[in-house]
């Protein structure tokens, strides 16, 4: 009892820093979190009897074999000769269309937030909830007319489709969260550059977006993790060509011969590295953003 | 000629009238401080002639050139904002050469130009450095320093030193003042400070709701207020406003009814022209009074209710009929609490406000 208590006593530690016990029951409780992913790689790294063993192992000799079958599949008929999956071809999907549209989406949002901020309408408010009303229904409801728009304008299956839907679906939520930011800076900056003989993109571009860094990576990482698991539209808007990894994904688990859990578990976690990356660049970033510079409220 | 002029000035937000007809003329060399308290318009007044604000009547003159349509850029006028608005993303250097790009001078001429700023305000070591890194002091060199780059033809400055400590902000205001002397620019300062006014303008205006109550010199705007507010606003501690009634005028002493006490003193003979038995608002500072032995037909006598050492001086709190009144006295006189005091002001310190709150004097 007293090595417990002597674990989250506060003696002979500053003020505010955790002690070992509490930093073991936050990793404790992190773990419990993050056990349904590490599982997932595990599972990658297994073979079938592995996969399925009952109770769970959880040492086992790893093999790439699920890796290898991602890419490849050996052909069912004539000699066993390894053919691709097309896996590859929905990898690079998936990362065109999450990077375009969130691209998209951060140039248009970050323009509409500043006039939404900087020179509002009458009614600003009202505009914002509009914005957001878009999101505000399930996608399942917005499927079917969306689905016959694009089919009308001929967007159906087309990279151009899925960018403009993604960049549309990120777009309320980049608004508001650069709305934010943009109402955290200091309007004098904006004036005095303005006196100093700034062109208003001067104003935007020079003063404007270097101090919202931290914010524009915030909001592209929301937006990229949001994008890169939409799973609704890219099933029912993308063709076998603009096929992104969800959707293809998906197809592996009706399989003939029952769910092939290893395979599964190797593309989720192949699909995890680029959204794992990026957040882990971003965060960087979004820590040492956050002291906006001079100005204090 | 570097000169600002304001004529009738105003601005309108919807209902709300933030300034009205506000006058101004400001000559090159010229300090002049807009001092009132918050939510006066006094920088709305600054931000159109900055033109950062439109202007819902009246005209901007810089120079001699109206300037109502032309962009703050244009205006040849360099502003110092309160919380200095430095360019977080740009350093030092890159902070005061910014100005200058807009003049489309070559580099080489910028760098030079920028190294004799930061050697006139002591900023070379820190040129290198982002605005985020500075401290306080440095933050508001700096801005004073982006603003005299570009060499404009007038300053305005908005509420410069109300972020600096006690120390740094004498020091700062000996600064600015010796910079702005050399340089017989037209300066509009706006502060809430009014040892910041009293200390740096060459004049005041004493600005209440949008308009503005006064304008002189801050010895004038100090022993000659033009009425009450700007009375009760300009001194520390703030000078005694007492109900009185004026009962006669003999010679070039006035008899007041003050607090059921009859006390006469020598005010300006305007006051004889006022209606016997009309009420009056008697001005008197906290530091023109006397204490002094006996009672007689010209003193007040009242009851120390609380004792303030300040330092060289102690502030007395006296109570009389349910109304305060502040005196200081110099630190070596004792007072104690609960005495009785005979008190008289000296002469030409009373002032005497008729009932429209105006100052009455000839």
């Amino acid at each position: 009892m007293s090595v417990l208590m002597s674990l989250f006593s506060r003696k002979e530690r500053r003020l505010r820093e955790a002690g070992w016990g509490w930093t073991l029951f936050a990793g404790i409780i992190s773990l419990i979190y993050f056990f349904p992913v590490l599982w997932i790689i595990m599972t990658a790294f297994k073979t079938r009897a592995d996969a399925l063993a009952t109770p769970p192992v959880f040492f086992f000799t790893p093999t790439l074999d699920n890796f290898v079958a991602v890419f490849y599949r050996v052909a069912q008929t004539g000699s066993g000769e390894a053919i691709g999956t097309g896996m590859g071809g929905f990898f690079f999907n998936s990362i065109f269309v999450a990077s375009a549209g969130v691209f998209l989406a951060l140039i248009i949002g970050t323009l509409a937030s500043y006039g939404f901020s900087r020179y509002p309408l009458k009614g600003n408010d009202t505009y914002l909830f509009v914005v957001l009303t878009t999101r505000m229904l399930p996608p399942i409801i917005v499927i079917i007319p969306i689905f016959l728009m694009f089919r009308m304008a001929g967007l159906s299956g087309s990279y151009i489709g899925v960018i403009l839907l993604y960049a549309a679906f990120n777009l309320p939520f980049s608004i508001w969260m650069m709305k934010s930011f943009f109402d955290e800076l200091s309007p004098d900056v904006e004036d005095s550059a303005r006196m100093d003989g700034s062109s208003e993109f001067g104003v935007f571009f020079k003063m404007c977006i270097p101090q919202l860094k931290a914010g524009l990576a915030a909001t592209a990482v929301f937006a990229v993790i949001l994008t890169w698991n939409e799973f609704l539209f890219a099933l029912l808007l993308t063709s076998t060509d603009t096929r992104t990894v969800p959707v293809a994904m998906a197809r592996t688990i009706g399989g003939e011969i029952g769910v092939e859990w290893g395979l599964l578990a190797a593309i989720i976690t192949l699909f995890l590295i680029p959204v794992f990356g990026v957040t882990y660049l971003l965060q960087n970033h979004l820590l040492r953003g956050v002291t906006f510079g001079t100005i204090k409220k | 000629m570097s000169t600002i002029q304001v004529t009738n000035l105003t601005k309108r937000f919807g209902d709300m009238l933030a300034v009205s007809g506000v006058d101004l003329d400001v000559a090159a060399g010229e300090v002049l401080c807009l001092l009132g308290p918050s939510g006066c318009g006094k920088t709305t007044t600054l931000r159109m002639i900055a033109g950062l604000e439109t202007t819902s009547d009246g005209e901007v003159r810089i120079a001699g050139k109206r300037v109502n349509e032309i962009a703050p850029s244009e205006r040849d006028i360099a502003m110092v904002f309160q919380f200095y608005a430095l360019y977080p993303s740009l350093t030092v250097a890159e902070n005061l050469g910014f100005p200058l790009h807009h003049d489309k001078l070559p580099q080489a001429e910028i760098d030079n130009l920028v190294s004799e700023v930061a050697r006139k305000l002591e900023l070379t070591d820190v040129l290198h450095r982002l605005p985020g890194y500075l401290a306080e002091g440095e933050k508001q060199r700096v801005a004073v320093a982006r603003a005299i780059i570009r060499d404009p033809n007038c300053f305005l400055f908005d509420e410069p030193l109300s972020r600096l400590d006690v120390e740094l902000r004498q020091t700062m205001r000996g600064q600015i003042k010796e910079i702005l002397d050399g340089l017989s620019k037209a300066t509009v300062i706006v502060t809430h400070d009014q040892l910041e006014a009293l200390t740096m303008a060459d004049r005041i205006a004493v600005m209440r709701d949008g308009k503005i109550e006064q304008v002189a010199s801050p010895h004038d705007i100090f022993t000659k207020p033009k009425n009450l507010f700007v009375a009760g606003f300009i001194g520390t501690p703030q000078m005694n406003l007492q109900e009185a009634v004026l009962t006669g005028f003999e010679g070039d002493k006035g008899t007041f009814q003050v607090a059921d006490q009859t006390v006469a003193m020598a005010v300006d003979p305007a006051v004889q022209n006022l209606d016997s038995g009309s009420k009056v608002t008697l001005g008197i500072r906290p530091r023109a009074y006397d204490i002094i032995e006996e009672a007689a037909e010209d003193t007040f006598s009242a009851e120390v209710d609380l004792i303030e050492p300040m330092g060289a001086e102690t502030l007395i709190h006296m109570m009389e009929s349910g109304t305060d009144v502040r005196v200081v006295i110099d630190r070596t006189v004792r007072l104690e609490q609960g005495e009785r005091v005979h008190m008289r002001c000296r002469p030409e310190q009373a002032h005497v406000f008729n009932t429209e709150g105006d100052r009455v004097f000839s």
